[in-house]
């Protein structure tokens, strides 16, 4: 579920520009599955809402990974 | 150099619509978190009334024997509406001292549908909850307070559009998530600022839109009463009030008609913005968790009791009808609930690291020299 990132805390000063779309790749992936969590809900319960409260979760989760990872590597 | 300046010009766009907007965002946002669990807080509060256990199949009375208990309980006063609980067989009836009720200003009977008993006497007061809402919704400042909230929320939107596009100069030669801890406290926030505000962006887009369109739910109420009830009062130009005529009657005669829809509430006859003088209001709702949203109120002629008129609900009515879950949170059961409300805080710390961010950067570019200033707003920070 969470994105692939290299290990390596330090930004890779190598690569200088990343495009808008090396930057938005994520954050768009994250955005429709959040968009989908919200609409799931609506049409259905049962599995329905179960879909949606993990797609709404992702934020969470990942404010949390990597909150978790910054603070590990001190 | 035409980037630079764009991104510039972004960045101050982000900057000042956040501060305009800041101090009411956070308003909304630590109130609305317990709003979130309003259900929950208001059974733990108050206590649920219940339908005494009976026989199943028990039959119901009449509606109108309802309508004649709470007159029997509060003669004199005016009943304004019959609420129909789609779980328990009861019934709640609300009852005023005035014919138009003060906001507020009513008792609310709830009775045993099958015997017509009082079981609950909620007399008007304001609870705590009350009270969050009124500062959530219009900050006690009625309609105009609900507009210029509204007004706030498309502020809000704009500062999150125009921060989802400094995102990328800021992320230009970070990997996604990336917090540089051991940096300055000021990179760690700028970086949790990114991260938190780019995560939560399409909720926060989503529960502010619908917030703003729901401050229009007057307006566009009143647009669409404006629209139809003159229309269908006109056969009754200069009549006072009609009598209530049988409710059962008109209950069962929507019910006929309309054998999918579920009967929610009726409103009485009445001179006050939420009825017609001449007609019972059958609000319906549909059968599915969808549909469920959509209330669609039938009018019985108060006067013939048969005519039915289903106005067709304009599309103006159903997006609001639509955003309301949508801005509550309340359409996926308790879970939805706690990650609402987790979304919610997440949101606050965005805020709060935002302001953080905006006084740092004052007090730094202060004592800075003006030519690494420039550099600095060049990129944004």
């Amino acid at each position: 579920m969470l994105p692939s990132v290299s290990k390596a805390n330090v930004p890779n000063r190598a690569r200088n520009h990343r495009s808008a779309w090396d930057a938005f790749r994520v954050p768009l992936l994250v955005g429709l599955v959040c968009a989908a969590g919200l609409g799931l809900a609506l049409v259905g319960d049962g599995i329905w809402d179960g879909l949606s409260w993990l797609a709404l979760s992702l934020p969470v989760a990942l404010a949390v990974f990597y909150w978790h990872r910054a603070g590990r590597s001190h | 150099m035409v980037q630079a300046r764009t991104i510039r010009l972004w960045s101050r766009v982000h900057t000042w619509t956040s501060l305009v907007c800041m101090l009411f965002l956070l308003m909304l946002c630590v109130t609305g978190l317990p709003l979130v669990f309003h259900d929950e807080i208001d059974d733990l509060l108050e206590d649920e009334i219940e339908a005494p256990a009976m026989p199943e199949g028990t039959p119901r009375l009449s509606l109108d024997r309802m309508i004649a208990a709470a007159q029997a309980r509060f003669p004199g006063q005016y009943v304004l509406l019959l609420n129909l609980k789609q779980t328990e067989p009861l019934v709640t009836v609300a009852v005023s001292p005035t014919a138009v009720p003060a906001p507020g200003n009513f008792h609310r009977l709830t009775l045993d549908a099958r015997t017509a008993d009082v079981l609950g006497e909620e007399a008007p007061h304001q609870g705590v909850m009350d009270i969050v809402l009124r500062i959530h919704k219009d900050m006690f400042a009625g309609l105009p307070g609900e507009l210029f909230l509204g007004a706030m929320g498309l502020v809000f939107a704009v500062s999150i559009i125009s921060g989802v596009v400094v995102y990328w100069p800021f992320m230009r030669r970070l990997d996604f998530g990336t917090i540089r801890r051991r940096s300055s406290p000021r990179v760690k926030w700028l970086d949790s600022h990114n991260l938190l505000g780019i995560a939560t962006v399409t909720w926060t887009m989503v529960v502010g839109l619908t917030g703003m369109i729901n401050t229009l739910a007057t307006p566009l109420f009143d647009l669409w009463r404006a629209q139809l009830i003159p229309v269908l009062l006109a056969p009754h130009l200069g009549k006072p009030v009609a009598p209530i005529p049988s409710v059962q009657a008109a209950v069962e005669l929507v019910r006929a008609r309309f054998p999918d829809r579920l009967v929610t509430s009726v409103t009485m006859p009445t001179a006050a913005r939420f009825g017609s003088p001449q007609h019972l209001v059958v609000w319906t709702k549909g059968a599915t968790p969808f549909t469920a949203r959509m209330l669609q109120p039938m009018l019985v002629d108060a006067n013939d009791g048969k005519t039915i008129v289903a106005p067709e609900v304009p599309w103006y009515l159903t997006t609001l009808q639509v955003s309301r879950p949508l801005h509550f949170g309340d359409y996926g059961g308790l879970p939805l609930k706690i990650v609402w409300a987790l979304l919610d805080v997440m949101t606050i710390i965005v805020l709060v690291s935002g302001i953080y961010l905006w006084a740092a950067r004052r007090r730094s570019s202060v004592r800075r020299k003006p030519l690494d200033a420039g550099r600095t707003a060049a990129i944004g920070v």
